[in-house]
């Protein structure tokens, strides 16, 4: 309950607040008119559209990103002289921020639904595979060293010792991973959308209706916290033993 | 040729290692010898204790058998041992996400002979021996060290090594749950006998499991002390006190004049033929 504390205490200030004329309506529209906004955006089909558009966007562009990255941490993590190749490139690559990247990205893959999931693949890409080699390289050497006194062979030593041992650190990365997928969002969606949740914004700040500029972002707020609730309990970084059920 | 054939004495013949420190950055690093030509004979079901100073390179000797280190010379037989070696290490390395059971059906992975039934049972049956059948589905991180390490030799003699190589294995354990261990270890010796080359620090615990203690010091052996005392001994007993004396005389020492030292040939890696 204490978490709920503030949030109800900030909804309060700003219906309150609003009721007195203390905000600019326009700045900041009364929670009602927002609530009245979200309402018809509903009624018309038109959240839906834009929740589904986001969501297929996000759950593609992180698909390709993360198992790229997991694919790309386990290769570097097995042979060292890639991983000293591609290291490079790599960090280059991660400093730039994805929207630099944007102009570029609309040349070379147009302003179809190319260049917004590559924004979304350069902004999730990183955080998991950084993840994915540190929990990699740091699964405990005294156990894959009992695993090879036990002769298993590589497979077994990948099922049974490296996935869990790193399992906390590679669902970390994932969490992470997807969280800046989702975040990337709005900025993939600058690149002439005509749906989804950051369109719905942008169309909604031309129109001058900053009811519905709130609307997008609070919905952006509430899926993503939906979304990373489910993760963490498709990658319970806790219960590995369910992970590994029945493999034995 | 069978490699688990108890008539095949394990050989270890000229073993040397060397280790280049990390910080080491000449063109030619020479490196640090750890085993200096080492030889040695253990006989078929024989227990033998290997015993020295800190850093002498006792767990680089036992880590060279397991096929864990590559010696830079000398050769190892019978042909593929390290294979067929079992491991038990100071800290019972069980996997901490496997249940007990499962930690011990991985030892039985390799077989690819056995079928599931067969496996459950030999690790219900071990897990029976060790009295710990009723922890088969518990975590590792529930149980007590004296019951994890049970459980880790439980998991290397289920492995029916040719040769069981332990490091310090109950050096972790209170006296009493050591005490526990050894007459465990003798119990299932009786039952059915294994080669066993085992490290460890308390001389007692050297003279009262050992057929045979080696002494170890800067790499060569430099005492091979049989045991031949029936067993149980009286850890009391004027004789087994007379070996422990002479024992810790030798490794409190520095063992300079060594009696079975070979000339030092600089180590030339290659590992010649035998
Ligand atoms: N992987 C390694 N790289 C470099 N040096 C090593 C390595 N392993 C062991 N050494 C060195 O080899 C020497 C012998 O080590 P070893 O672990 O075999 O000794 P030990 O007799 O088992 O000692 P202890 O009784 O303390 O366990 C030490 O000086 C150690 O620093
Ligand atoms: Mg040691």
């Amino acid at each position: 309950m204490t978490v709920l504390v503030l949030p109800v205490l900030g909804i309060a200030f700003w219906y309150f607040g609003s009721t007195r004329s203390w905000f600019n309506a326009y700045l900041l529209p009364p929670p009602v008119e927002v609530w009245t906004a979200a309402v018809d955006l509903w009624g018309k089909g038109l959240l839906a559209e834009h929740i589904e558009v986001s969501l297929m966007r996000v759950l593609v562009g992180f698909a390709l990103s993360g198992s790229s990255a997991l694919l790309l941490a386990a290769l570097n993590c097995r042979f060292p002289l890639i991983r000293r190749m591609t290291f490079l490139p790599l960090e280059a690559i991660r400093v730039i921020p994805p929207l630099a990247l944007v102009p570029l990205l609309i040349l070379w893959f147009g302003i179809g639904e190319g260049s917004k999931l590559a924004v979304i693949i350069l902004a999730s890409f990183f955080p998991v595979y950084l993840s994915a080699l540190t929990a990699l390289q740091t699964v405990d050497p005294k156990l894959l060293q009992m695993a090879q006194t036990l002769n298993l062979n590589k497979l077994e030593t990948v099922r049974f010792v490296l996935v869990p041992g790193a399992s906390a650190g590679l669902s970390t990365g994932l969490r992470l991973g997807f969280g800046y997928a989702w975040r990337a969002l709005v900025g993939a969606e600058l690149i002439a959308a005509s749906a989804g949740l950051g369109y719905l914004i942008l169309d909604s700040e031309q129109l001058a209706r900053t009811d519905r500029i709130f609307v997008g972002i609070v919905v952006i707020a509430i899926t993503g916290m939906v979304l990373d609730a489910i993760f963490r309990r498709l990658l319970p970084a806790d219960d590995r033993q369910r992970m590994l059920g029945g493999v034995f | 040729m069978d490699m688990r054939s108890p008539t095949a004495p394990v050989e270890i013949k000229g073993v040397s290692k060397r280790f280049v420190r990390a910080d080491d950055n000449s063109a030619k690093p020479a490196g640090h010898a750890v085993i200096k030509e080492l030889s040695l004979s253990i006989a078929p079901n024989e227990i033998v204790a290997l015993i020295g100073r800190s850093g002498c390179g006792k767990t680089t000797l036992l880590h060279c058998l397991a096929g864990l280190v590559a010696p830079d010379a000398g050769c190892i037989q019978p042909h593929g041992l390290a294979a067929q070696c079992a491991v038990v290490f100071q800290d019972h390395r069980l996997l901490p996400w496997a249940s007990l059971e499962q930690n011990l059906l991985l030892a039985l992975r390799a077989r690819k002979t056995l079928d599931r039934k067969e496996r459950l049972r030999r690790v219900a049956d071990m897990l029976g021996a060790l009295d710990l059948a009723a922890f088969a589905k518990t975590s590792p991180s529930a149980l007590s060290g004296g019951m994890a390490q049970r459980a880790a030799l439980g998991r290397a003699l289920l492995q029916e090594p040719a040769l069981l190589l332990m490091d310090e294995p109950f050096a972790s354990l209170d006296a009493l749950t050591r005490a526990d261990m050894h007459d465990l270890l003798l119990a299932l010796q009786a039952r059915s006998p294994r080669t066993i080359l085992f490290v460890t620090h308390d001389l007692e615990e050297a003279v009262k499991l050992a057929d045979r203690v080696v002494v170890m010091a800067e790499g060569r052996i430099i005492e091979d002390f049989p045991i031949a005392l029936p067993r149980p001994r009286d850890l009391d007993g004027v004789e087994i006190r007379t070996i422990q004396r002479h024992l810790r005389g030798l490794v409190s020492h520095r063992g300079e004049s060594t009696p079975n030292s070979h000339s030092i040939n600089p180590i030339n890696g290659g590992v010649s033929p035998c």
